[in-house]
């Protein structure tokens, strides 16, 4: 029997957390906020140790998502602009985001990159200031903060460079990779310093997307000689700072999830699209957790049930998935609430 | 092992540095430079596409493969100029217009430049009119490959295919698209004439159609 059974009043607040800044350049709805017996953020962290939650997390209405635009990348990411690493971003309305400006390129070579790169000053910025200005007012101790780091080791010299050079150089001058990349390693650790100091991270999402839509760009062998020395080192630097790190990583990477666990990431944010969430979460559910985002979810009664079943009986039916799912407008139910209810009382059975 | 394999094993593992000397030697051995790019380049890079297709290399091998032949065929291209043909067709390539994206369409590039093709990459961000200039203006473009990765480009895509496809020089050459929202149906509907999924396969059917 659970200790704490669901009660109706759960759900039947109409309350909300304040209204978060924008995030990845789209506007903050209000985060709705259920009559939970434990916090959010106490739930989240039951995933994290692999017990089982009370309900099923949910992104929309457990976490608060943020990026501190004050960030060089953050904010040339949205808008263009120069990133920390002098990287010209140019904005793209189509996709309402930015891109490396086509044709330009900040270093010679990844061999050149001590006497060519300017490593940014974390403390050139006034991280205090912002929290106070941007954040104090909106955060809430019983939600999970959650600071997105964008451009991971493989996106970063892949900015600095090219795509193409970036995959040889792994092959041809793993030397100058290697150093780069520790020194990278090095400033996220610092950057996660910061976000678990200023704004009391709890999550840190770390994006370094690296696939196709059907496989990833290089082999799982090459991740592991190229790429998880130094994951590990930034993860086991994470965990020792009391932070947990989900991996978000696009493109069809099933292929890589062993080494992502390897490398001490606790979840894996991926694309739907190109990959078997369902098998890959009765395959590695129990090393890894896995965000599963439901993008413009069906409206209709039947379609959006058959999402929140999905999140309740399928994917989470053990507890170790965290959904990304709003209530769309015009939605037939207040699906936010149903996955809520209906999680609560499975995984209290 | 002769110089032309030696030469095609080199090129096959992306070794840069050695292939331009393999040239030089299967050149001394006696081989005819026509045989140095076919046998011991271009059908190098044909297993290459293949092990990329099957999956039993990635995107990194592939590329320091390509690389790799460019390296040999920089070398080799003085001993070609007295050969009546050294390519087998051109190519013009591009991403549609409202789509910066790159990085499919220069694989795509390198691979069919590695198959034996000239290629006029047009860049990104391509207006309708520039593709119909194109390949219009050389008569020996005898493809057109057509990128988008935006499902917002599409319409792009397809305002493309049927610009080429008013073209009256339309039956000299045949039109390819890709990129990631890209689908055989999508193809099918727009009049392109090959649809492919991936760079090495990309190359495979530019040279089934000249062939």
């Amino acid at each position: 029997m659970s200790n704490y059974p669901f009660d109706p009043k759960e759900i039947s607040v109409d309350e909300y957390y304040p209204k978060m800044p924008p995030l990845y350049g789209m506007d903050m709805a209000p985060t709705r906020k259920f009559n939970t017996p434990i916090t959010p953020k106490e739930n989240f962290l039951r995933v994290c140790r692999k017990e089982k939650p009370l309900w099923l997390p949910n992104m929309a209405t457990d976490f608060a998502t943020i990026q501190p635009i004050v960030m060089p990348d953050a904010n040339a990411r949205v808008h263009g602009g120069i990133d920390w690493f002098g990287i010209q971003w140019e904005y793209e309305p189509l996709s309402n985001a930015a891109m490396v400006k086509p044709g330009t390129r900040r270093l010679s070579d990844v061999t050149n990159w001590e006497s060519e790169l300017v490593f940014p000053d974390l403390n050139a910025i006034d991280w205090q200031k912002d929290y106070d200005e941007t954040y104090k007012d909106c955060l809430s101790d019983d939600l999970v903060v959650n600071f997105v780091i964008v451009n991971g080791l493989y996106e970063r010299l892949a900015d600095l460079t090219s795509f193409e050079d970036t995959l040889c150089s792994f092959l041809e001058e793993p030397e100058a990779v290697e150093a780069l990349y520790t020194k990278l390693t090095d400033f996220h650790i610092e950057l996660m310093k910061i976000a678990k100091k200023y704004y009391h991270a709890t999550l840190i999402t770390f994006h370094d997307d690296m696939g196709t839509q059907r496989s990833s760009f290089f082999s799982p062998e090459l991740f592991r000689e190229v790429m998880m020395p130094h994951y590990q080192r930034m993860n086991k630097a994470a965990h020792d700072m009391g932070l947990y790190v989900m991996f978000h990583s696009c493109g069809s990477v099933a292929n890589q999830l062993p080494n992502f666990i390897e490398s001490g990431f606790d979840f894996w944010e991926g694309q739907d699209a190109c990959n078997d969430k369902d098998a890959l979460m009765e395959q590695y559910g129990d090393q890894i957790g896995m965000e599963v985002m439901s993008l413009m979810p069906p409206t209709d009664e039947k379609g959006l049930m058959d999402v929140v079943n999905r999140y309740v009986y399928g994917l989470g039916k053990n507890g170790r998935c965290l959904a990304w799912h709003s209530t769309p407008k015009g939605a037939a139910f207040d699906s936010c609430a149903k996955i809520y209810e209906l999680s609560r009382k499975h995984l209290a059975e | 092992m002769s110089k032309l394999q030696e030469l095609a094993t080199a090129v096959e593992n992306g070794k840069s540095k050695l292939v331009p000397g393999l040239v030089e030697e299967a050149l001394a051995e006696g081989n005819s430079p026509i045989d140095v790019l076919n046998k011991g380049m271009i059908d190098a890079m044909g297993v290459v596409g293949e092990k990329f297709k099957n999956n039993e290399i990635f995107v990194p091998e592939m590329l320091v493969a390509a690389r790799a032949m460019k390296k040999g065929v920089e070398v080799l291209k003085p001993h070609l100029a007295g050969e009546s043909s050294t390519t087998i067709g051109k190519v013009v390539i591009g991403t549609v217009a409202g789509d910066l994206h790159d990085i499919g369409k220069n694989l795509v590039a390198l691979m069919i430049e590695s198959a034996g093709f000239e290629v006029n990459d047009l860049g990104v961000d391509v207006p309708v009119e520039k593709f119909v200039e194109a390949a219009e203006s050389d008569p020996e473009v005898s493809i057109v490959a057509v990128s988008a990765l935006l499902t917002t480009t599409m319409p792009a895509m397809r305002d493309t295919v049927a610009a080429l496809n008013k073209s009256p020089a339309r039956s000299r050459f045949k039109v390819m698209v890709g990129g990631a929202p890209i689908t055989q149906e999508f193809c099918d509907e727009i009049g392109a004439d090959a649809y492919t999924a991936d760079a090495a396969s990309a190359a495979q059917v530019a040279k089934s159609f000249v062939s």
